[in-house]
């Protein structure tokens, strides 16, 4: 065994040119495998992101010029309405965050201590969670009806209820915000939109505007559209809101559908380029290792040649013109044969083939290139070949 | 290089080596010729004899510009080629020296006319008059019928005859033998033995190199190589 070793290695480091491009040819075998299959998996996962239908049924509405701590809501008292006419909403929501010293959260009555938690407080209208789409683990949501009579009732996020101690809603359970006592009315574990909410306290707004007031602190309306009209809506929601000042207002929006086609087409024509790469260097390596294999064959030809008068540059020339020859034969057939799987592919899917002529034509242009790179260090191997040495073979 | 620059001397020897020295750098460091002084006339049939070792394959490679000797002079038709760069020997040789191997090499995946071909393509024959003369050369060494043979086809004999075709169909001025018949059977070696007396009868220079006495014999002159030096000089054994 270790005489086997021995003679193993000394066959590749006695050979290093030879050796280190067969284990290149191997390493980029190895390599394509894991990078098609790591740079399709992320594509995919690109791609899909670009596909969120949730992102983009989704607009945002800001105020241009927040004023920290101003009073008065950037937004008009029947947003709602407003945008609720726009052809394409389907829901309106309306949020702000509360913050302030006294602000803390406590499950027991009683002065500020050790047992009290800063956590998130949002203000939300019932809307606000209606557009969240959020899943209850307990309990309920608040309603319009709690909205209207600034019941104060609370619902939380699970992470918000978890470090409270808190497991299930239930009527009879309250905790103190800023010493005043709320309803923990429903836990909500998990959010579609919005996923801050999981690790907030939510009251309803009109609450929050009777016991704390109006602070502007992150305040946002976030409008589900139905698919395909986020963009009509971003365009309107400001006239809806100002029609005398709609600058007052940014809006964020998924993007355009067109835009979204094209960057999709990037993303998968990304993919393929890389992957293509990858296999024309597989290819000039391969056709490299068969050059080399071919020069290490032909040494006695090789002599005779340069006994018969070849000068070294004719000898490479040879080679060269070999494997770019190898190269354009087969890029001339891989071409065909790309345009054939590709013309098969789609049938069976029952798509439309799309094939670029150009790419048809630069094919075998760019297999006589490769044959040509590859061939290079062989082509320099063989120039070097000592006809003495060659004609004793 | 421009071979048809150099202008041969006429009155003199084919060639002539004077002092000539082959050293190997070792270690340990060999010398293989020591002190070579040899004279080939035009036309002269000459075989060089010596033994496994004795530096013949060295002598044919420095004789035929494959190899440098490390010291002496060597002239070519009058020309001086031990001052020569790579590439000038390069195209000499082409022209001025025809090879003939004990192991043929040919082109086996060639046919014969094709294996002729790349001899002339490389002594820079005009492309027009290449196939003409490598018909002509096969003609002259009998294998007429078998130019598009494939070589790996013949036999022997055939084979070694298509080489000598190649060889001299640039028309060179020495043809450079190595065990010209080291592979073949004693007729078939009787039979390239008189194709070489042959051309030398019509013109062309031949030095042979062997180990076998009786190929020397169809030799004008015979010299012997031992050790690297030049023994002995006879006369014409036929």
């Amino acid at each position: 065994m270790r005489d086997v070793a021995t003679e193993a290695t000394a066959g590749v480091v006695r050979r290093p040119g030879r050796a280190g491009l067969t284990a290149f040819g191997c390493v980029l075998g190895i390599g394509s495998f894991v990078a098609t299959v790591g740079v399709t998996t992320t594509a995919a996962s690109q791609i899909g992101a670009r596909f969120d239908a949730l992102k983009a049924t989704e607009v945002s509405v800001e105020s241009a010029d927040p004023a920290e701590g101003a009073t008065d809501s950037p937004f008009p008292p029947d947003f709602e309405s407003r945008l609720g006419r726009l052809n394409g909403v389907v829901a309106t929501g309306h949020r702000w965050e509360l913050e302030g010293e006294a602000l803390s959260v406590a499950t027991r009555p009683g002065p500020q201590g050790a047992e009290s938690q800063r956590l998130p407080i949002l203000a939300v209208s019932p809307g606000y969670l209606t557009v969240a789409r959020p899943t209850l683990a307990s309990g309920v949501l608040f309603s319009q009806f709690h909205q209207r009579r600034a019941e104060q009732v609370v619902v939380l996020g699970a992470a918000a209820a978890t470090t409270l101690g808190i497991h299930e809603a239930h009527p009879d359970l309250a905790l103190w915000i800023g010493n005043r006592p709320f309803t923990v009315v429903g836990i909500v574990s998990d959010t579609k939109r919005a996923p801050d909410l999981v690790l907030s306290v939510m009251l309803p707004d009109s609450t929050a505007d009777a016991w704390f007031g109006h602070r502007v602190q992150d305040e946002r309306l976030l409008v589900e559209t139905r698919a395909g009209a986020s963009q009509l809506v971003a365009s309107q929601a400001p006239f809806a809101l100002d029609p005398a000042n709609p600058e007052r207002y940014v809006v964020l929006a998924a993007p355009d559908p067109r835009r979204l086609r094209e960057e999709v087409e990037t993303d998968v024509g990304s993919l393929y380029l890389i992957l293509a790469l990858v296999s024309l260097t597989i290819t000039t390596v391969s056709i490299a290792n068969i050059t080399l294999v071919s020069v290490m064959e032909r040494v006695p030809e090789i002599g005779l040649r340069r006994a018969l008068g070849a000068t070294r540059r004719q000898i490479a020339t040879v080679f060269l013109a070999e494997s770019g020859a190898i190269g354009l034969f087969g890029g001339l057939i891989g071409a065909a044969a790309g345009v054939c799987i590709t013309v098969g592919v789609s049938v069976v899917r029952h798509w439309t083939p799309v094939v670029d002529l150009r790419l048809a034509v630069l094919a075998p242009a760019l297999g006589a290139f490769c044959g040509v790179v590859a061939g290079a260090y062989p082509a320099s191997r063989a120039s070097r070949v000592d006809p003495v040495l060659a004609l004793r073979h | 290089m421009n071979v048809g620059s150099i202008t041969p001397r006429d009155d003199g020897p084919l060639i002539r080596l004077a002092g000539i020295t082959r050293v190997y750098p070792g270690p340990p460091a060999v010398e293989a010729l020591r002190g070579i002084d040899l004279v080939v006339d035009e036309g002269e049939f000459l075989a060089v004899v010596g033994r496994s070792g004795s530096g013949k394959s060295t002598l044919l490679n420095v004789i035929g510009l494959l190899d440098t000797p490390t010291s002496g002079r060597y002239d070519f038709i009058g020309v001086d080629v031990t001052t020569f760069s790579e590439r000038e020997l390069t195209a000499f040789r082409s022209q001025r020296i025809g090879f003939v191997f004990q192991a043929f090499h040919l082109l086996e995946e060639r046919d014969c006319i094709e294996n002729v071909l790349v001899g002339l393509m490389y002594a820079h024959w005009p492309r027009q008059d290449r196939r003409r003369r490598a018909l002509e050369v096969l003609a002259a060494v009998g294998l007429s019928d078998r130019a598009l043979a494939r070589t790996g086809e013949l036999s022997g004999g055939e084979r070694q005859r298509v080489a000598i075709a190649r060889a001299i169909a640039p028309n060179p001025a020495l043809l450079l033998c190595d065990e010209p018949t080291g592979n073949l059977d004693s007729a078939t070696a009787e039979s390239v033995l008189d194709l070489l007396a042959a051309l030398n009868r019509a013109g062309t220079s031949v030095l042979v190199i062997t180990h076998d006495a009786a190929v020397a014999r169809a030799a004008q002159r015979i010299v012997t190589l031992q050790d690297g030096r030049l023994d002995l000089v006879n006369a014409a054994a036929s």
